[in-house]
Protein backbone atom coordinates (compact mmCIF):
# COMPACT_ATOMS: atom_id res chain seq x y z
CA UNK A 1 0.00 0.00 0.00
CA UNK A 2 2.87 2.36 0.93
CA UNK A 3 4.29 1.80 -2.56
CA UNK A 4 1.18 3.31 -4.05
CA UNK A 5 1.44 6.33 -1.75
CA UNK A 6 4.88 6.83 -3.24
CA UNK A 7 3.43 6.61 -6.75
CA UNK A 8 0.98 9.37 -5.80
CA UNK A 9 3.89 11.49 -4.53
CA UNK A 10 5.74 10.75 -7.78
CA UNK A 11 2.87 12.00 -9.97
CA UNK A 12 2.47 15.07 -7.74
CA UNK A 13 6.21 15.73 -8.16
CA UNK A 14 6.05 15.57 -11.96
CA UNK A 15 2.99 17.83 -11.98
CA UNK A 16 4.69 20.32 -9.67
CA UNK A 17 7.84 20.19 -11.82
CA UNK A 18 5.76 20.85 -14.95
CA UNK A 19 4.05 23.89 -13.44
CA UNK A 20 7.01 25.35 -11.56
CA UNK A 21 9.68 24.97 -14.20
CA UNK A 22 7.97 27.58 -16.39
CA UNK A 23 8.86 30.19 -13.78
CA UNK A 24 12.56 29.31 -13.84
CA UNK A 25 13.32 28.94 -17.54
CA UNK A 26 11.67 30.11 -20.75
CA UNK A 27 13.61 27.61 -22.86
CA UNK A 28 11.03 24.92 -23.81
CA UNK A 29 13.65 22.21 -24.44
CA UNK A 30 15.25 22.86 -21.06
CA UNK A 31 11.81 22.64 -19.40
CA UNK A 32 11.37 19.09 -20.73
CA UNK A 33 14.93 18.13 -19.77
CA UNK A 34 14.48 19.32 -16.17
CA UNK A 35 11.17 17.48 -15.99
CA UNK A 36 12.82 14.22 -17.12
CA UNK A 37 15.76 14.77 -14.82
CA UNK A 38 13.55 15.23 -11.74
CA UNK A 39 11.38 12.23 -12.62
CA UNK A 40 14.35 9.90 -13.15
CA UNK A 41 15.86 11.12 -9.89
CA UNK A 42 12.63 10.27 -8.01
CA UNK A 43 12.39 6.91 -9.81
CA UNK A 44 15.99 6.05 -9.00
CA UNK A 45 15.63 7.05 -5.31
CA UNK A 46 12.44 4.99 -5.01
CA UNK A 47 13.95 1.88 -6.61
CA UNK A 48 17.17 2.08 -4.56
CA UNK A 49 15.40 2.58 -1.21
CA UNK A 50 12.67 0.03 -1.97
CA UNK A 51 15.14 -2.61 -3.21
CA UNK A 52 17.09 -2.32 0.06
CA UNK A 53 14.50 -1.61 2.76
CA UNK A 54 11.74 -3.92 1.52
CA UNK A 55 14.04 -6.83 0.68
CA UNK A 56 15.96 -6.57 3.98
CA UNK A 57 12.88 -7.53 5.99
CA UNK A 58 11.43 -10.29 3.81
CA UNK A 59 13.22 -13.22 5.46
CA UNK A 60 13.69 -11.88 9.05
CA UNK A 61 9.92 -11.20 9.19
CA UNK A 62 9.11 -14.78 8.14
CA UNK A 63 11.55 -16.12 10.75
CA UNK A 64 10.13 -13.88 13.48
CA UNK A 65 6.53 -14.91 12.69
CA UNK A 66 7.55 -18.58 12.24
CA UNK A 67 5.89 -18.49 8.81
CA UNK A 68 9.22 -19.72 7.45
CA UNK A 69 8.84 -22.98 9.38
CA UNK A 70 5.41 -23.72 7.95
CA UNK A 71 6.70 -23.01 4.43
CA UNK A 72 9.93 -25.02 4.65
CA UNK A 73 8.08 -27.89 6.36
CA UNK A 74 6.31 -28.37 2.99
CA UNK A 75 8.25 -30.00 0.13
CA UNK A 76 9.80 -26.66 -0.90
CA UNK A 77 13.55 -26.43 -1.61
CA UNK A 78 15.24 -23.52 0.16
CA UNK A 79 16.48 -22.11 -3.12
CA UNK A 80 12.89 -21.88 -4.40
CA UNK A 81 11.80 -20.09 -1.24
CA UNK A 82 14.61 -17.51 -1.55
CA UNK A 83 14.07 -17.06 -5.27
CA UNK A 84 10.31 -16.66 -4.76
CA UNK A 85 10.86 -13.98 -2.12
CA UNK A 86 13.30 -12.16 -4.43
CA UNK A 87 10.96 -12.32 -7.41
CA UNK A 88 8.09 -11.00 -5.25
CA UNK A 89 10.12 -7.93 -4.26
CA UNK A 90 11.25 -7.37 -7.83
CA UNK A 91 7.69 -7.69 -9.12
CA UNK A 92 6.61 -4.78 -6.89
CA UNK A 93 9.52 -2.71 -8.28
CA UNK A 94 8.63 -3.72 -11.84
CA UNK A 95 4.96 -2.74 -11.44
CA UNK A 96 5.88 0.56 -9.75
CA UNK A 97 8.48 1.43 -12.40
CA UNK A 98 6.00 0.60 -15.16
CA UNK A 99 3.36 2.89 -13.61
CA UNK A 100 5.97 5.66 -13.11
CA UNK A 101 7.18 5.31 -16.73
CA UNK A 102 3.62 5.55 -18.05
CA UNK A 103 2.98 8.62 -15.86
CA UNK A 104 6.25 10.27 -16.94
CA UNK A 105 5.59 9.56 -20.63
CA UNK A 106 2.04 10.91 -20.36
CA UNK A 107 3.11 14.14 -18.58
CA UNK A 108 6.04 14.55 -20.97
CA UNK A 109 3.82 14.08 -24.03
CA UNK A 110 1.20 16.55 -22.78
CA UNK A 111 3.80 19.20 -21.93
CA UNK A 112 5.61 18.64 -25.22
CA UNK A 113 2.35 19.02 -27.15
CA UNK A 114 1.49 22.23 -25.27
CA UNK A 115 4.93 23.72 -25.98
CA UNK A 116 4.82 22.62 -29.64
CA UNK A 117 1.38 24.14 -30.05
CA UNK A 118 2.67 27.49 -28.71
CA UNK A 119 5.62 27.27 -31.07
CA UNK A 120 3.35 26.36 -33.98
CA UNK A 121 1.23 29.43 -33.33
CA UNK A 122 4.32 31.61 -33.25
CA UNK A 123 5.57 30.08 -36.51
CA UNK A 124 2.25 30.68 -38.28
CA UNK A 125 2.29 34.34 -37.28
CA UNK A 126 5.96 34.63 -38.26
CA UNK A 127 5.31 32.99 -41.67
CA UNK A 128 2.42 35.41 -42.36
CA UNK A 129 4.59 38.37 -41.42
CA UNK A 130 7.44 37.04 -43.57
CA UNK A 131 5.10 36.74 -46.58
CA UNK A 132 3.75 40.27 -46.11
CA UNK A 133 7.17 41.89 -45.49
CA UNK A 134 9.98 39.59 -46.48
CA UNK A 135 13.14 40.38 -44.51
CA UNK A 136 16.14 38.76 -42.92
CA UNK A 137 15.01 39.27 -39.31
CA UNK A 138 11.64 37.44 -39.70
CA UNK A 139 13.25 34.57 -41.65
CA UNK A 140 15.91 34.19 -38.97
CA UNK A 141 13.21 33.98 -36.20
CA UNK A 142 11.34 31.37 -38.24
CA UNK A 143 14.48 29.30 -38.68
CA UNK A 144 15.19 29.43 -34.93
CA UNK A 145 11.62 28.35 -34.19
CA UNK A 146 11.99 25.39 -36.58
CA UNK A 147 15.20 24.32 -34.84
CA UNK A 148 13.48 24.69 -31.44
CA UNK A 149 10.54 22.57 -32.62
CA UNK A 150 12.85 19.82 -33.81
CA UNK A 151 14.75 19.94 -30.52
CA UNK A 152 11.45 19.76 -28.59
CA UNK A 153 10.36 16.69 -30.56
CA UNK A 154 13.63 14.94 -29.60
CA UNK A 155 12.92 15.52 -25.89
CA UNK A 156 9.51 13.84 -25.87
CA UNK A 157 8.69 10.22 -24.92
CA UNK A 158 11.06 7.85 -26.75
CA UNK A 159 12.65 4.41 -26.56
CA UNK A 160 15.78 5.93 -25.01
CA UNK A 161 13.65 6.77 -21.93
CA UNK A 162 12.92 3.08 -21.66
CA UNK A 163 16.65 2.31 -21.66
CA UNK A 164 17.11 4.60 -18.63
CA UNK A 165 14.18 2.90 -16.88
CA UNK A 166 15.65 -0.56 -17.61
CA UNK A 167 19.02 0.59 -16.22
CA UNK A 168 17.37 1.86 -13.00
CA UNK A 169 15.43 -1.43 -12.67
CA UNK A 170 18.56 -3.55 -13.23
CA UNK A 171 20.40 -1.56 -10.56
CA UNK A 172 17.49 -2.24 -8.17
CA UNK A 173 17.61 -5.95 -9.04
CA UNK A 174 21.33 -6.18 -8.22
CA UNK A 175 20.82 -4.23 -4.97
CA UNK A 176 17.83 -6.41 -4.03
CA UNK A 177 19.85 -9.60 -4.59
CA UNK A 178 22.73 -8.30 -2.44
CA UNK A 179 20.34 -7.23 0.34
CA UNK A 180 18.52 -10.58 0.33
CA UNK A 181 21.85 -12.40 0.48
CA UNK A 182 23.01 -10.31 3.49
CA UNK A 183 19.64 -10.76 5.26
CA UNK A 184 20.08 -14.56 5.29
CA UNK A 185 22.92 -14.32 7.80
CA UNK A 186 22.56 -10.83 9.34
CA UNK A 187 21.57 -10.59 12.98
CA UNK A 188 19.27 -7.59 12.49
CA UNK A 189 17.36 -5.76 9.77
CA UNK A 190 19.26 -2.54 10.50
CA UNK A 191 22.60 -4.29 9.91
CA UNK A 192 21.34 -5.59 6.54
CA UNK A 193 20.15 -2.12 5.47
CA UNK A 194 23.43 -0.47 6.51
CA UNK A 195 25.58 -3.10 4.72
CA UNK A 196 23.46 -2.81 1.55
CA UNK A 197 23.74 1.00 1.52
CA UNK A 198 27.52 0.78 2.07
CA UNK A 199 27.83 -1.69 -0.84
CA UNK A 200 25.76 0.67 -3.01
CA UNK A 201 27.77 3.71 -1.99
CA UNK A 202 31.16 2.03 -2.55
CA UNK A 203 30.00 0.49 -5.86
CA UNK A 204 28.74 3.89 -7.01
CA UNK A 205 31.77 6.04 -6.19
CA UNK A 206 34.57 3.47 -6.60
CA UNK A 207 34.78 3.69 -10.45
CA UNK A 208 34.80 7.51 -10.31
CA UNK A 209 37.56 7.58 -7.68
CA UNK A 210 39.63 4.98 -9.53
CA UNK A 211 39.32 6.90 -12.82
CA UNK A 212 40.45 10.12 -11.18
CA UNK A 213 43.41 8.35 -9.46
CA UNK A 214 44.51 6.65 -12.64
CA UNK A 215 44.36 9.89 -14.62
CA UNK A 216 46.42 11.76 -11.99
CA UNK A 217 50.05 12.51 -13.02
CA UNK A 218 51.48 10.63 -9.98
CA UNK A 219 49.72 7.37 -10.93
CA UNK A 220 48.93 4.57 -8.45
CA UNK A 221 51.36 2.40 -6.48
CA UNK A 222 51.38 -1.39 -6.91
CA UNK A 223 49.65 -2.05 -3.57
CA UNK A 224 46.94 0.55 -4.20
CA UNK A 225 46.34 -0.95 -7.61
CA UNK A 226 45.90 -4.39 -6.00
CA UNK A 227 43.51 -2.94 -3.41
CA UNK A 228 41.45 -1.19 -6.09
CA UNK A 229 41.26 -4.40 -8.11
CA UNK A 230 40.07 -6.30 -5.01
CA UNK A 231 37.37 -3.68 -4.31
CA UNK A 232 36.37 -3.88 -7.98
CA UNK A 233 35.92 -7.64 -7.71
CA UNK A 234 33.90 -7.52 -4.45
CA UNK A 235 31.67 -4.52 -5.13
CA UNK A 236 29.49 -4.27 -8.24
CA UNK A 237 30.09 -1.25 -10.46
CA UNK A 238 26.86 0.72 -10.07
CA UNK A 239 28.14 3.43 -12.44
CA UNK A 240 27.36 0.95 -15.26
CA UNK A 241 23.66 1.62 -14.59
CA UNK A 242 24.04 5.40 -14.62
CA UNK A 243 22.55 6.19 -18.04
CA UNK A 244 20.11 8.84 -16.91
CA UNK A 245 22.34 11.91 -17.35
CA UNK A 246 23.29 10.95 -20.90
CA UNK A 247 19.75 10.04 -21.92
CA UNK A 248 18.31 13.26 -20.48
CA UNK A 249 20.96 15.16 -22.45
CA UNK A 250 19.75 13.34 -25.58
CA UNK A 251 22.68 10.92 -25.95
CA UNK A 252 22.24 7.43 -27.40
CA UNK A 253 23.20 4.25 -25.52
CA UNK A 254 26.94 3.58 -25.33
CA UNK A 255 27.95 0.72 -27.61
CA UNK A 256 28.29 -2.62 -25.86
CA UNK A 257 26.14 -1.63 -22.83
CA UNK B 1 6.21 -51.98 8.88
CA UNK B 2 8.31 -48.82 8.37
CA UNK B 3 8.10 -46.50 11.42
CA UNK B 4 6.53 -43.09 10.80
CA UNK B 5 9.41 -41.48 12.68
CA UNK B 6 12.81 -42.95 13.39
CA UNK B 7 15.26 -40.81 15.35
CA UNK B 8 18.62 -42.43 16.15
CA UNK B 9 21.20 -40.97 18.55
CA UNK B 10 20.26 -37.40 17.75
CA UNK B 11 22.55 -34.72 19.15
CA UNK B 12 22.17 -31.04 18.42
CA UNK B 13 24.69 -28.47 19.58
CA UNK B 14 24.16 -24.74 19.06
CA UNK B 15 27.17 -22.45 18.88
CA UNK B 16 26.45 -19.20 20.62
CA UNK B 17 27.56 -15.96 18.94
CA UNK B 18 30.19 -15.12 21.55
CA UNK B 19 33.96 -14.69 21.43
CA UNK B 20 34.73 -17.64 23.74
CA UNK B 21 32.90 -20.06 21.36
CA UNK B 22 30.34 -21.06 23.95
CA UNK B 23 28.11 -24.01 23.01
CA UNK B 24 24.72 -25.24 24.15
CA UNK B 25 23.78 -28.90 23.89
CA UNK B 26 20.07 -28.76 23.11
CA UNK B 27 19.57 -32.50 22.47
CA UNK B 28 21.88 -35.35 23.45
CA UNK B 29 21.82 -38.93 22.10
CA UNK B 30 18.06 -38.97 21.71
CA UNK B 31 16.49 -42.02 20.04
CA UNK B 32 12.80 -42.63 19.55
CA UNK B 33 10.40 -44.26 17.12
CA UNK B 34 6.78 -43.52 16.33
CA UNK B 35 4.65 -46.24 14.73
CA UNK B 36 2.21 -45.49 11.88
CA UNK B 37 -1.12 -44.27 13.26
CA UNK B 38 0.33 -43.66 16.73
CA UNK B 39 -0.06 -40.44 18.73
CA UNK B 40 3.21 -39.74 20.50
CA UNK B 41 3.51 -37.07 23.20
CA UNK B 42 6.84 -35.36 23.78
CA UNK B 43 6.74 -33.56 27.11
CA UNK B 44 9.28 -31.65 29.13
CA UNK B 45 9.98 -28.25 30.66
CA UNK B 46 10.83 -25.15 28.59
CA UNK B 47 14.24 -25.41 26.94
CA UNK B 48 14.41 -29.19 27.31
CA UNK B 49 14.87 -29.77 23.56
CA UNK B 50 11.37 -30.66 22.34
CA UNK B 51 11.12 -28.00 19.62
CA UNK B 52 14.73 -28.59 18.53
CA UNK B 53 13.99 -32.32 18.09
CA UNK B 54 10.94 -31.45 15.99
CA UNK B 55 12.85 -28.94 13.85
CA UNK B 56 15.62 -31.45 13.13
CA UNK B 57 13.01 -34.07 12.27
CA UNK B 58 11.44 -31.63 9.78
CA UNK B 59 14.80 -30.77 8.22
CA UNK B 60 14.47 -27.13 9.35
CA UNK B 61 17.81 -27.34 11.15
CA UNK B 62 20.57 -29.88 10.72
CA UNK B 63 21.61 -32.46 13.33
CA UNK B 64 25.10 -32.27 14.82
CA UNK B 65 25.12 -36.07 15.13
CA UNK B 66 22.66 -38.88 14.55
CA UNK B 67 19.95 -39.47 11.98
CA UNK B 68 16.25 -38.75 11.53
CA UNK B 69 13.90 -40.47 9.09
CA UNK B 70 10.25 -40.09 8.13
CA UNK B 71 8.65 -43.27 6.77
CA UNK B 72 12.15 -44.56 6.00
CA UNK B 73 13.24 -41.45 4.09
CA UNK B 74 16.08 -39.29 5.39
CA UNK B 75 14.26 -36.22 6.72
CA UNK B 76 16.94 -33.89 5.31
CA UNK B 77 15.55 -34.68 1.85
CA UNK B 78 12.94 -32.21 0.63
CA UNK B 79 10.81 -35.09 -0.74
CA UNK B 80 10.33 -36.54 2.79
CA UNK B 81 8.27 -33.45 3.67
CA UNK B 82 5.52 -34.43 1.25
CA UNK B 83 4.41 -36.87 3.99
CA UNK B 84 4.50 -34.32 6.84
CA UNK B 85 2.31 -31.54 8.17
CA UNK B 86 3.70 -29.11 10.75
CA UNK B 87 2.10 -26.63 13.11
CA UNK B 88 4.72 -24.57 15.00
CA UNK B 89 4.18 -22.94 18.38
CA UNK B 90 2.20 -19.67 18.09
CA UNK B 91 2.30 -19.43 14.29
CA UNK B 92 1.53 -16.20 12.46
CA UNK B 93 0.55 -16.70 8.87
CA UNK B 94 0.35 -13.96 6.23
CA UNK B 95 -2.26 -11.65 7.77
CA UNK B 96 -3.40 -10.20 4.45
CA UNK B 97 -4.64 -13.64 3.28
CA UNK B 98 -8.07 -15.05 4.12
CA UNK B 99 -8.49 -18.54 5.59
CA UNK B 100 -9.34 -19.94 2.16
CA UNK B 101 -6.35 -18.18 0.51
CA UNK B 102 -4.01 -19.45 3.23
CA UNK B 103 -5.02 -23.03 2.51
CA UNK B 104 -4.64 -22.37 -1.21
CA UNK B 105 -1.12 -21.01 -0.63
CA UNK B 106 -0.01 -23.99 1.46
CA UNK B 107 -1.75 -26.40 -0.91
CA UNK B 108 0.33 -25.04 -3.79
CA UNK B 109 3.48 -25.44 -1.68
CA UNK B 110 2.39 -29.03 -1.03
CA UNK B 111 2.21 -29.64 -4.77
CA UNK B 112 -1.58 -29.99 -5.07
CA UNK B 113 -3.53 -28.97 -8.18
CA UNK B 114 -6.08 -26.14 -8.01
CA UNK B 115 -8.95 -28.63 -8.13
CA UNK B 116 -7.50 -30.74 -5.33
CA UNK B 117 -6.90 -27.64 -3.21
CA UNK B 118 -10.44 -26.44 -3.73
CA UNK B 119 -11.91 -29.79 -2.60
CA UNK B 120 -9.44 -30.28 0.23
CA UNK B 121 -9.83 -26.75 1.64
CA UNK B 122 -13.62 -27.20 1.78
CA UNK B 123 -13.15 -30.44 3.76
CA UNK B 124 -10.57 -28.92 6.09
CA UNK B 125 -12.48 -25.69 6.77
CA UNK B 126 -15.41 -27.87 7.81
CA UNK B 127 -13.13 -30.10 9.91
CA UNK B 128 -11.62 -27.18 11.84
CA UNK B 129 -14.98 -25.41 12.05
CA UNK B 130 -13.91 -22.28 10.17
CA UNK B 131 -16.35 -22.33 7.25
CA UNK B 132 -17.96 -19.14 8.51
CA UNK B 133 -14.59 -17.32 8.45
CA UNK B 134 -13.22 -18.68 5.16
CA UNK B 135 -13.19 -15.25 3.44
CA UNK B 136 -12.12 -13.26 6.49
CA UNK B 137 -8.51 -12.04 6.61
CA UNK B 138 -6.31 -13.77 9.18
CA UNK B 139 -5.66 -10.39 10.85
CA UNK B 140 -9.23 -10.71 12.15
CA UNK B 141 -8.80 -14.26 13.50
CA UNK B 142 -8.59 -15.05 17.22
CA UNK B 143 -5.68 -17.08 18.56
CA UNK B 144 -7.78 -20.28 18.66
CA UNK B 145 -8.89 -19.71 15.05
CA UNK B 146 -5.26 -19.17 13.99
CA UNK B 147 -4.26 -22.45 15.62
CA UNK B 148 -7.10 -24.24 13.82
CA UNK B 149 -6.26 -22.76 10.41
CA UNK B 150 -2.67 -23.75 11.23
CA UNK B 151 -3.79 -27.30 11.78
CA UNK B 152 -5.75 -27.18 8.51
CA UNK B 153 -2.66 -26.02 6.56
CA UNK B 154 -0.66 -28.82 8.17
CA UNK B 155 -3.20 -31.35 6.84
CA UNK B 156 -3.69 -29.85 3.37
CA UNK B 157 -1.62 -32.38 1.38
CA UNK B 158 -3.00 -35.40 3.32
CA UNK B 159 0.20 -36.08 5.27
CA UNK B 160 0.75 -39.41 7.01
CA UNK B 161 2.59 -37.68 9.86
CA UNK B 162 1.60 -34.48 11.67
CA UNK B 163 4.01 -32.64 13.98
CA UNK B 164 2.30 -30.32 16.47
CA UNK B 165 4.43 -28.03 18.64
CA UNK B 166 2.31 -26.66 21.50
CA UNK B 167 -0.91 -26.68 19.46
CA UNK B 168 -2.99 -25.30 22.33
CA UNK B 169 -0.55 -22.59 23.55
CA UNK B 170 -2.48 -19.45 24.42
CA UNK B 171 -5.84 -20.93 23.41
CA UNK B 172 -8.85 -20.80 25.75
CA UNK B 173 -10.24 -24.09 27.15
CA UNK B 174 -13.04 -24.29 24.54
CA UNK B 175 -10.59 -23.80 21.67
CA UNK B 176 -8.15 -26.18 23.30
CA UNK B 177 -10.85 -28.84 23.49
CA UNK B 178 -11.66 -28.39 19.80
CA UNK B 179 -8.00 -28.95 18.94
CA UNK B 180 -7.88 -32.02 21.16
CA UNK B 181 -10.95 -33.42 19.35
CA UNK B 182 -9.25 -32.75 16.00
CA UNK B 183 -6.17 -34.71 17.12
CA UNK B 184 -8.41 -37.60 18.10
CA UNK B 185 -9.97 -37.46 14.61
CA UNK B 186 -6.47 -37.80 13.14
CA UNK B 187 -6.08 -41.06 15.04
CA UNK B 188 -9.31 -42.35 13.41
CA UNK B 189 -7.75 -41.59 10.02
CA UNK B 190 -4.58 -43.48 11.07
CA UNK B 191 -2.40 -40.39 10.80
CA UNK B 192 0.68 -40.48 13.05
CA UNK B 193 1.06 -37.48 15.36
CA UNK B 194 3.98 -36.13 17.36
CA UNK B 195 2.65 -33.70 19.91
CA UNK B 196 4.47 -31.45 22.32
CA UNK B 197 2.44 -29.70 25.00
CA UNK B 198 2.62 -28.32 28.52
CA UNK B 199 -1.03 -29.29 29.10
CA UNK B 200 -0.23 -32.68 30.56
CA UNK B 201 -3.88 -33.59 31.11
CA UNK B 202 -4.49 -33.23 27.38
CA UNK B 203 -1.41 -35.23 26.51
CA UNK B 204 -2.69 -37.95 28.83
CA UNK B 205 -6.08 -37.88 27.11
CA UNK B 206 -4.91 -38.14 23.50
CA UNK B 207 -1.51 -39.86 23.40
CA UNK B 208 -0.80 -43.56 22.96
CA UNK B 209 2.83 -43.22 24.02
CA UNK B 210 4.78 -40.52 25.81
CA UNK B 211 8.44 -39.54 26.05
CA UNK B 212 9.68 -37.27 28.84
CA UNK B 213 12.60 -35.11 27.76
CA UNK B 214 14.76 -33.15 30.20
CA UNK B 215 18.00 -31.27 29.50
CA UNK B 216 18.06 -32.71 26.00
CA UNK B 217 17.85 -36.33 27.11
CA UNK B 218 14.93 -38.72 26.83
CA UNK B 219 14.51 -39.70 30.50
CA UNK B 220 11.51 -41.97 30.24
CA UNK B 221 9.34 -43.39 27.48
CA UNK B 222 6.52 -45.87 27.11
CA UNK B 223 2.82 -46.54 26.47
CA UNK B 224 0.54 -44.19 28.37
CA UNK B 225 -1.26 -46.97 30.29
CA UNK B 226 2.04 -48.50 31.37
CA UNK B 227 3.55 -45.22 32.54
CA UNK B 228 0.44 -44.07 34.39
CA UNK B 229 -0.43 -47.27 36.22
CA UNK B 230 0.61 -47.57 39.91
CA UNK B 231 1.25 -51.29 39.98
CA UNK B 232 0.70 -51.93 43.71
CA UNK B 233 -2.57 -49.99 44.01
CA UNK B 234 -6.14 -50.79 42.82
CA UNK B 235 -8.93 -48.30 42.16
CA UNK B 236 -12.66 -49.17 42.54
CA UNK B 237 -15.10 -46.46 41.46
CA UNK B 238 -18.66 -47.03 42.70
CA UNK B 239 -21.78 -45.47 41.24
CA UNK B 240 -24.77 -44.68 43.51
CA UNK B 241 -23.28 -46.71 46.39
CA UNK B 242 -25.10 -46.18 49.75
CA UNK B 243 -23.02 -45.28 52.84
CA UNK B 244 -23.51 -48.77 54.32
CA UNK B 245 -21.97 -50.43 51.30
CA UNK B 246 -18.94 -48.13 51.47
CA UNK B 247 -18.60 -48.99 55.19
CA UNK B 248 -18.74 -52.71 54.38
CA UNK B 249 -16.06 -52.39 51.70
CA UNK B 250 -13.87 -50.37 54.09
CA UNK B 251 -14.28 -53.03 56.83
CA UNK B 252 -13.51 -55.82 54.37
CA UNK B 253 -10.30 -54.11 53.32
CA UNK B 254 -9.31 -53.58 56.98
CA UNK B 255 -9.77 -57.31 57.65
CA UNK B 256 -7.26 -58.22 54.95
CA UNK B 257 -3.68 -58.33 56.24
CA UNK B 258 -1.25 -56.12 54.30
CA UNK B 259 -3.98 -54.20 52.43
CA UNK B 260 -5.04 -50.68 53.39
CA UNK B 261 -7.54 -48.11 52.18
CA UNK B 262 -5.69 -45.00 51.07
CA UNK B 263 -8.61 -42.72 50.23
CA UNK B 264 -12.39 -42.79 49.76
CA UNK B 265 -14.81 -40.00 48.96
CA UNK B 266 -16.41 -38.31 45.96
CA UNK B 267 -14.27 -38.06 42.82
CA UNK B 268 -13.74 -34.51 41.61
CA UNK B 269 -14.32 -33.05 38.20
CA UNK B 270 -11.59 -30.95 36.60
CA UNK B 271 -11.55 -27.16 36.37
CA UNK B 272 -11.45 -27.52 32.57
CA UNK B 273 -14.64 -29.58 32.50
CA UNK B 274 -16.35 -27.18 34.92
CA UNK B 275 -15.33 -24.24 32.71
CA UNK B 276 -16.61 -25.95 29.58
CA UNK B 277 -19.93 -26.88 31.22
CA UNK B 278 -20.53 -23.27 32.23
CA UNK B 279 -19.35 -21.56 29.04
CA UNK B 280 -20.26 -23.84 26.14
CA UNK B 281 -23.63 -25.16 27.21
CA UNK B 282 -22.31 -28.69 26.63
CA UNK B 283 -22.25 -31.11 29.50
CA UNK B 284 -19.23 -33.30 28.82
CA UNK B 285 -19.14 -36.64 30.52
CA UNK B 286 -17.63 -35.97 33.93
CA UNK B 287 -17.17 -39.65 34.61
CA UNK B 288 -14.81 -40.47 31.77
Amino acid sequence: MRVFYFLLIFSALILAATLMIQNFTQDPTRQLKVMKDMSFFAMSIFCTIFAIVATANLIPKDIEDRTLYTILAKPVPRFEYLFGKYLGGMLVIFVSVTVMTILLSAFLYLRQEALLSDLQEYMQVAEQEAEQAPGAIENEGLDLARVEASSLRAQGPSWSLLAAVVAISLQAMVLGAITLCVSTFASSGLFTVVVAFVVFFVGYIEPVVVDSWRSSPEGISGFSNLLISAVGVVFPNFQSFNLVDGIVAGETLPSGW
Amino acid sequence: MEPAVDIQDLTKVFKLPSLNREQVVAVKNLSLQVAPGEIYGLIGPNGSGKSTTMKVLLGLISATEGSTAIFGQDSRKVSSRAEVGFLPENPYFYKFLSGQETLHFYGRLGGLSKKEISERSKELLALVDLEHARDRRLSGYSKGMLQRIGLAQALIQRPRLVVLDEPTAGVDPAGSRKIRDLILKLREEEISVILSSHLLEQVQEVCDRVGIIFNGKLCREGPMEELMAIEDQTEILLDKAPAELVEKVTALVAEHEGASLIRSGHPRTTLERLFLEETSGDSPDTRS
